[in-house]
């Protein structure tokens, strides 16, 4: 059996190869997310764990409940008085204050900030050098106008000792001169990308603190077990401040970055259940194609005694090779995926990872197991159907045709039914998910019954034009349902994702531009982020003030409001906080101004200092009335019982909790401002001036509300792309699915192939009759995924409404491409089979039979 | 006289060098139109290979083929499909058909191709001859091998070729089953004016034909006009000896 089946794998090694390669794609995925997983992780917790070094304890202020102990949300400071705690516990050798925290930003010589992505732009204070931190040139900061960088800044930005340079910290910007680079004891430039400032410890503190005697955190170093010296410090302190072990600490700091590789991987993850799933359906194609193009000769072999169990041996045995080859090529892929994926990562965040490819021990099992299982299981089905053949079918010459489909079409009607449903019951997320897959069961049970009269419908206005080759191609594209409908199952399935994501992004960015154009409510916005300002507070996933939040001087707003043409101006100071255990974005304002400025409606007109204003939805959400009490923590720890006074209108620009007072955030500046014009009044002179105003803060920029929509449309767009790529490989695989289909099909009619030449078709109109087949085949997948996809699409943005997708917008142009793009994919899948048909020799097909 | 079919000198080489076969040695053979004949000739005797050159199925390599007014010899393969889709109809001895057209597609795809109107009325006659009538609407695989073989010859005759070839019709067929197609085919120069001509091993089979053309090592072996059954008999039997 064993040279049996390997000899048919040899006769038929192309076809397989095509049936291989989705299932190489799958294992490629697999494998690539599994190294790259191992690789960025350890890469990078090498690279934070030697800011940890030398630290055996650390202690930081407690972060409120519902922050992360993490880099992505600023810790509560720690004071001097806590130092010198620390300094008497027994066991501690030596106990300091140091200052590190994100959010100095060097303007570089160009004029403009200096901006990374991913890595943090610390502000430090200089503690001379050490174990760790060696001067490159230059000296430490002496003055207060001194300071030192990191060899790191000094690359991106051109900078060396000597020159000035522009910081901009939760003070507004300030000039300083640089007195020497320092760099890490290993040669490197920064621990991992990240830029730093360092300050004299007074300016250090006060800069990025906001006040002298102030540390981010307390370095402990002692001989006794880190464990236990925790423990004991923890005991000394009491309630109210973090202690953790350096390891310990130096785990969270990596967190961040965790969390990006895990979705990097998740998404991978996503692509090869994917590729897998159409791989599944393209070797259950393949394998029962070629046992059907077999089926001679398993019936002689079970003719001469082969039993049923021997067929399926050597049908699965097939499979196992097939499957084998397939995952070794796709694991030495997914070892490259790993290294680009690495590439990429150290690019986007400017650092080299000291490791190089690690790949996990239980990677490769794990890999060839995967591609193994998955053919083998596919080609089950295909070989208990092969080993049914009768034996005395060796004795029948002739070609199976095609089974009924009723029960398919049932159970199809039945799960679509069900699909509709769930998808209009409004059941929300877990409906929606359940009626998408069940839409997608549903409709590929019902494509067999489906293509017998869509194919047509589809060729029906062409057909004529093409003539003879037009209804040849036609008829047999719809001569065997059941093939149709496993060939376009895995296009329908690609291209009904696209479509879907296509619909919710279309959408996105309708609802955003509505919401921005028809209540934004300020005709000129002052921002520090380009993409407008905060908001998505309302979720408690408020935009972390990653890198500091950029602010300006609130002068700047009087002096707005003194211009002409200008009817009202306000300021909001914004911080990351936590209202009742989430977080969430915080805003302070002068409310009644504020609200006036924007339009918004509010049951009250004036908020004391011991009161919240909430937005109508957080309100609602969080189960809260008007009179309640909430607790609000800012991001200093700062942590008040307020009244919730009353609800305004969530919009666009606003939407959380308003306070009345700023106490306690981190920058107490205005991080966003917002201009009413009077009607008629010339936006973009005044949009000049205050520009002007602001001309010496390279961060803030006024932004009018067409701006804002372009921006909003940029972030979804690059969203957008990424899907777009990981789907298109999707919808690719089912265009290879369409190719193998249309190559098992041109063999099988070898001699039809010869009676149509014989009585007249030329070799052109071979090629277009096969092209024809091919391109009804994709057009009908691509329309039925176009379909179903929109269905989805519409469905899902039907259930995020209350979410910010208020406005449905099909992108019809989009979708017009998706058909157009599945008539170019079905030539390109013909090309191959459509050759080799149009130089089938007559004679032999034909005359000797 | 006009003739349907002339050869002169056809000669067809397989093969290069030591290896080659002369499978046709200088054949000149004239074919009436209006008229049913059959070529016999015991296996390899290259009767096979003479219809597929006659019929533009195969290239010739010396000689002349006339197919009405067109010559044959020099053509490429365009020209042959042309001449094929133009001038000839074929009925072979099986698969016949496109198992996913209907019968009636079947019997027009050939104009379908050609891109040529159907004619309704000689449809009709060509249908009513091979008793196909309520058939129609069926594709292949419902009809018997003998109604399918009815089926080609219809196809065949519609386009009014200039020769309808059939090779081994009755091959594949029971006797009945190929009595009706033998009976058709014989009728067809009488009732439609067509030119058929058949290649066959059976004496029964070409004992239909208004004349019979014999073939032996690529020569031509002798004819007989109005044969029996018993004449054919004879005749192969005289070539099988020698």
């Amino acid at each position: 059996m064993w040279r049996v089946a390997m000899r048919g794998l040899l006769r038929r090694k192309l076809r397989l190869a095509l049936s291989g390669i989705s299932v190489l794609l799958g294992v490629m995925a697999v494998s690539g997310s599994m190294i790259a997983a191992a690789t960025l992780g350890e890469g990078f917790t090498r690279t934070f764990g030697a800011a940890f070094a030398g630290v055996d304890v650390m202690v930081t202020g407690k972060p409120a409940p519902g922050q992360q102990a993490g880099p992505r949300d600023p810790l509560p400071p720690v004071t001097q008085s806590t130092v010198d705690k620390v300094s008497a516990v027994d066991g501690v050798d030596r106990a300091f204050g140091v200052v590190t925290v994100d959010g100095a930003r060097p303007v570089g010589k160009d004029g403009k900030v200096i901006v990374l992505q991913g890595p943090p732009r610390y502000g430090v204070d200089w503690r001379g050098e050490s174990d760790q931190i060696q001067l490159r040139t230059g000296r430490g900061p002496s003055q207060e106008d001194e300071v030192a960088i990191n060899a790191g800044l000094a690359e991106i930005g051109g900078f060396a000792v000597g020159d000035p340079i522009d910081v901009i910290t939760s003070q507004p910007r300030r000039t300083f001169r640089i007195s020497g680079i320092y760099g890490y004891r290993d040669g490197r430039a920064s621990l991992g990308g990240e830029t730093q400032v360092a300050f004299t410890p007074p300016v250090a503190q006060q800069l990025m603190l906001g006040g002298t005697g102030r540390y981010s955190s307390i370095t402990v170093k002692s001989t006794v077990d880190p464990a236990v010296l925790k423990d004991r410090v923890a005991g000394a302190l009491g309630n109210g401040f973090l202690v953790r072990t350096g390891k310990e600490a130096s785990a969270a700091a990596t967190a961040a970055l965790t969390e990006i590789i895990d979705l990097v991987g998740t998404i991978l993850l996503g692509f090869s259940a994917l590729a897998l799933l159409v791989g599944v359906f393209l070797v259950v194609n393949t394998f029962t194609m070629l046992l059907a193009q077999r089926t001679g000769e398993l019936a002689l072999l079970r003719a001469i005694g082969a039993s049923r169990s021997q067929l399926i041996g050597m049908v699965q045995l097939e499979a196992a090779v097939v499957g084998l080859a397939a995952s070794v090529v796709g694991f030495g892929l997914g070892i490259g995926v790993a290294a680009l994926l690495k590439a990429v990562m150290q690019s986007r965040s400017g650092s080299q990872l000291p490791v190089g490819i690690l790949i996990p021990e239980y990677a490769l099992p794990a890999a060839l197991v995967v591609g193994v299982l998955v053919t083998c299981a596919a080609a089950l089905w295909p070989a208990l159907r092969a080993a049914a053949v009768p034996p005395v079918a060796a004795m029948r010459a002739s070609a199976v045709e095609a089974k009924g489909i009723g029960v398919l079409t049932a159970v199809g009607a039945v799960l679509s039914v069900a699909a509709v449903a769930s998808l209009s019951a409004g059941l929300g997320y877990p409906g929606l998910l359940a009626g998408i897959v069940l839409l997608l069961l549903g409709v590929g049970l019902l494509t067999p019954l489906l293509s017998r009269w869509a194919v047509r419908a589809i060729s029906w206005p062409v057909r004529r034009l093409v003539g003879a080759p037009g209804l040849l191609g036609e008829r047999n594209a719809v001569r065997n349902p059941r093939r149709t409908a496993a060939t376009v199952a895995m296009l329908m399935i690609g291209v009904a994702l696209v479509s879907g994501v296509s619909v919710v992004t279309a959408s996105l960015q309708a609802s955003a531009t509505a919401s921005l154009t028809t209540n934004l409510g300020s005709d000129l916005v002052i921002t520090g982020d380009s993409a407008g300002p905060p908001r998505g507070a309302g979720r408690g996933e408020g935009g972390p003030p990653k890198n500091g939040t950029p602010s300006f001087d609130e002068s700047v707003i009087a002096r707005t409001r003194a211009l002409p043409g200008v009817a009202g101006a306000a300021a909001v100071r914004t911080d990351q906080g936590v209202l009742a255990d989430t977080r969430q974005l915080l805003f302070a304002a002068d409310v009644p101004v504020l609200l006036s400025t924007l339009g918004i409606h509010s049951d009250v007109s004036t908020v004391d200092k011991d009161a919240v204003l909430l937005d109508d939805e957080s309100l609602r959400e969080r189960g809260l009335r008007a009179g309640d009490t909430v607790t609000v923590t800012t991001s200093t720890g700062v942590a008040r019982q307020l009244r919730v006074a009353g609800t305004y209108a969530a919009s666009y620009l606003l939407r959380g909790p308003l306070l009345s007072t700023a106490d306690g955030f981190a920058v107490d500046r205005p991080s966003s401002g917002y201009i009413d014009l009077v009607p008629g009044a010339d936006a973009g002179r005044v949009k000049a001036e205050v520009s002007a105003m602001l001309r010496d803060n390279p961060e803030i920029t006024v932004a009018d509300s067409a701006q804002l929509v372009a921006a909003s449309d940029n972030q979804i767009a690059s969203l957008q792309t990424v899907l777009y790529v990981l789907l298109g490989l999707a919808v690719l695989i089912g265009v290879l699915g369409v190719a193998n289909t249309m190559a098992l099909s041109i063999v099988e009619r070898t001699r039809e192939l010869g009676l149509l030449r014989a009585i007249g078709l030329h070799r052109g109109e071979v090629l277009g009759m096969v092209s024809f087949e091919s391109v009804l085949l994709a057009l009908f997948g691509a329309a039925l995924g176009v379909g179903v996809g929109v269905a989805a699409g519409v469905a899902t943005v039907h259930a995020a409404a209350g979410d910010g997708l208020g406005t449905l917008a099909l992108p019809w142009g989009t979708l017009a491409a998706f058909l157009a793009l599945a008539v170019l994919s079905g030539v390109v899948a013909a090309a191959l089979p459509a050759r080799r048909a149009a130089r089938t020799r007559v004679l032999s097909a034909v005359a000797y039979g | 006289m006009t003739y349907a079919l002339k050869t002169d000198e056809l000669t067809k080489i397989y093969g290069t060098g030591e290896a080659s076969v002369t499978a046709l040695d200088k054949i000149t053979l004239e074919i009436r139109e209006e008229r049913f004949t059959a070529i016999m000739g015991p296996s390899g005797s290259g009767k096979s290979t003479l219809m597929h050159c006659l019929a533009g199925l195969d290239g010739i390599d010396g000689g002349e083929v006339w197919l009405g007014d067109t010559a044959l010899s020099g053509l490429n393969d365009r020209g042959l499909t042309t001449v094929r889709r133009e001038q000839v109809g074929f009925i072979f001895q099986q698969f016949n058909l496109l198992p996913m057209l209907t019968a009636l597609e079947n019997i027009t795809l050939p104009l379908t191709i050609a891109g040529r109107e159907v004619d309704r009325e000689f449809l009709a006659d060509v249908v009513a001859a091979v008793g196909l009538g309520d058939r129609l609407d069926h594709r292949p695989s419902e009809l018997s091998g003998g109604q399918q073989q009815r089926v080609a010859c219809a196809r065949a005759l519609l386009p009014r070729p200039q020769v309808v070839f059939a090779d081994e019709p009755t091959g594949n067929l029971d006797s009945r089953s190929g009595l009706d197609v033998l009976r058709f085919l014989a009728g067809s120069p009488g009732r439609f004016g067509q030119t058929v001509v058949m290649v066959t091993h059976d004496p029964q089979a070409a004992a239909f034909a208004d004349r019979v053309v014999f073939l032996a090592d690529g020569r031509l072996a002798g004819e007989l006009h109005a044969p029996t059954v018993d004449g054919v008999h004879a005749a192969m039997r005289e070539l099988e000896a020698a």
